[in-house]
């Protein structure tokens, strides 16, 4: 029973986990490009830095959690 | 419900949750930056530092930031200090509403830099004279018209015929009254200023059935960087109109070298000319100095500030005190300061003296009489001043309307007959005053990183020892809003400029 929850969740955390770190990473990317094509107007009251630790924290789990 | 179909539900709240959370950044990130409901507001608060609001400076003019009450606020101590906006995109104008408390000074202004000379497009905060006047008031479209004994029952009648025998006071109100001297004759003699002057001045003079006739001969001081060009104006006081432009170029020296090239000179000679005040503007940096004014007009007085630098610090050839200058001034401040030791001296007003023993100090003169008259032994003097100078006793004249005066932090409201202003109250708000104020950006000189600068003004604060605190700044940007009509237009402007940009 207990492997059947931990291999539920797993999958869970593993396709959640994904699914995060993509939308993260496009985010930051698209962020990044308009900052630089805005001079720098972004950073002045957002930092695009949380989607870096975003990324970091989605994709360890993601790649504790594969298959 | 089974463990799996949890997790499913799970599984989609987390992407609606991640998709949700983009697309809100993503419109918050769109309203900042291309602000399309064309209005964005931000505040500094005096908790922390704001992106888009500077703190208020110079320090030395300006108490801790202390918290009170759960207020945050900062006390000024002096009468001028500034604070810089950023502009971060292209805004029709600012809006710029102050929280303040003012338990002393008569005015408070502020005040939004117009050109890198340093002029101040002012517009007021709270005029306590105004405030306390228990005078008749009748208003219209934001003009009041406050009258001692009440004879006008609409402010249009006023306007198109104010009383000539009478006192008027005027707060940011202009009647651009035509100045008349009844008995003026023109002078067959031409009026030499042969003093040497840096920087942006401004003169006054006055003609009738005679041609504007001025030669400015000016030379660069070459002592910082950068090309020194001397724009000239002729502008009609009465209405406005700009009659000359012209300019004075470089001497072809950008670098520091300290030596000085020929005078170059500029004539304007302008016949056919309406009878009345015309202003002269000379506008440009401090790294030039003007030599000489020739004219045919033999009324001239000098407005704002007049700079002297006829001193050895300027000139090896000169010994201290060979070239003293005499002023006419009516003014009622009057402030000296010199940068240099060689411009420490002792000027006399009228009966008075006054002892520059300081470097880079306003020294400040309080003239309750009529015209007095000036010595500058030394020169090498930054004057500034609320009304009018002139070199000779003979050249000085009023060039506005002897009964209009403007109101100034010290004026004495019960000579006036009338008073006209364009001014509303501050609210009262939590026990704090809040007044807002909006400045055309078109008009406001931007630096090179995108800043206007502003400065609030307390004329008289120092002098009285009192604290105005500051608990608030808020400053809304506007631009018209983006609409179905204009949309179009604006996305292709916004790629051309992107790719222009690229």
């Amino acid at each position: 029973m207990t492997s059947f929850w931990w291999k539920e969740t797993k999958i869970f955390l593993s396709k959640a986990s994904f699914f995060v770190l993509i939308a993260s990473i496009i985010n930051y990317l698209v962020l990044f490009l308009l900052n630089s094509l805005s001079n720098n107007f972004l950073l002045s009251f957002f930092d695009i830095n949380v989607f870096l630790v975003i990324i970091v924290i989605t994709g360890t789990l993601y790649i504790l959690t594969k298959e | 419900m089974n463990y799996k179909k949890i997790l499913a539900i799970l599984l989609w709240a987390v992407k609606t949750i991640t998709l949700g959370i983009s697309l809100a950044i993503f419109l918050m990130i769109f309203n900042r930056y291309f602000v399309p409901f064309g209005h964005l507001e931000v505040a500094y608060d005096f908790t922390g530092e704001s992106e888009y609001i500077s703190h208020l400076e110079p320090w030395q003019r300006l108490l801790p930031i202390e918290e009170s009450n759960g207020d945050w606020s900062q006390g000024i101590k002096d009468d001028l200090v500034y604070f810089d906006v950023k502009i971060p995109r292209w805004f029709q104008a600012v809006t710029t509403e102050i929280t303040f408390k003012n338990p002393i000074v008569p005015i408070v202004e502020i005040g939004a830099r117009i050109n890198q000379a340093g002029d101040y497009l002012t517009k007021p905060l709270e005029n306590k004279l105004i405030d306390n006047l228990a005078w008749n008031r009748i208003e219209a479209n934001g003009i009041a018209l406050y009258q001692k004994n009440p004879k006008y029952a609409d402010l249009q009648n006023f306007i198109s015929a104010p009383p000539q025998n009478e006192i008027i006071g005027e707060y940011f109100y202009n009647f651009n009254l035509k100045k008349v001297i009844p008995d003026y004759q023109k002078s067959d003699k031409e009026t030499v200023i042969d003093r040497n002057l840096r920087g942006s001045h401004t003169i006054y003079t006055y003609l009738k059935n005679e041609k504007l006739n001025f030669t400015i001969n000016k030379f660069d001081l070459n002592r910082y960087a950068g090309s020194d060009i001397l724009k000239v104006e002729v502008i009609k006081q009465v209405d406005g109109e700009k009659i000359f432009s012209g300019e004075l170029p470089d001497d072809g020296i950008e670098g520091v070298t300290g030596v000085f090239q020929p005078e170059q000179s500029l004539s304007i000679v302008i016949p056919d000319l309406e009878e009345g005040v015309y202003r002269i503007e000379l506008k440009g940096n401090d790294d030039i100095a003007i030599s000489k004014l020739i004219t045919a007009q033999h009324l001239l007085v000098f407005a704002r500030n007049l700079f002297l630098i006829d001193n050895e610090e300027y000139f090896n050839d000169l010994t201290p005190g060979s070239k003293p200058t005499n002023l006419f001034a009516k003014a009622s401040t009057i402030t000296f300061k010199t940068s240099h030791p060689s411009g420490l001296q002792k000027i006399s007003l009228d009966s008075h003296s006054l002892e520059i023993n300081e470097l880079n100090r306003n020294f400040k003169y309080l003239n309750d009489s009529g015209i007095i008259k000036i010595n500058v032994p030394k020169n090498d003097l930054a004057i500034n001043f609320d009304g009018f100078m002139a070199f000779s006793e003979s050249q000085y004249f009023n060039p506005f309307p002897d009964n209009i005066i403007g109101i100034k932090n010290n004026s004495d409201i019960n000579l006036l007959d009338y008073l006209i202003a364009e001014y509303s109250s501050p609210k009262k708000e939590n026990g704090w005053l809040v007044k807002s104020n909006t400045f055309d950006l078109n008009r406001l000189y931007k630096d090179k990183n995108n800043n206007v600068r502003f400065r609030l003004s307390a004329p008289g604060l120092n002098e009285t020892g009192g604290i105005i605190n500051i608990t608030n700044i808020k400053v809304t940007y506007q631009k018209p809003p983006v609409t179905l009509q204009n949309f179009p237009s604006k996305v292709i402007n916004f790629i051309k400029k992107s790719l222009t940009k690229s």
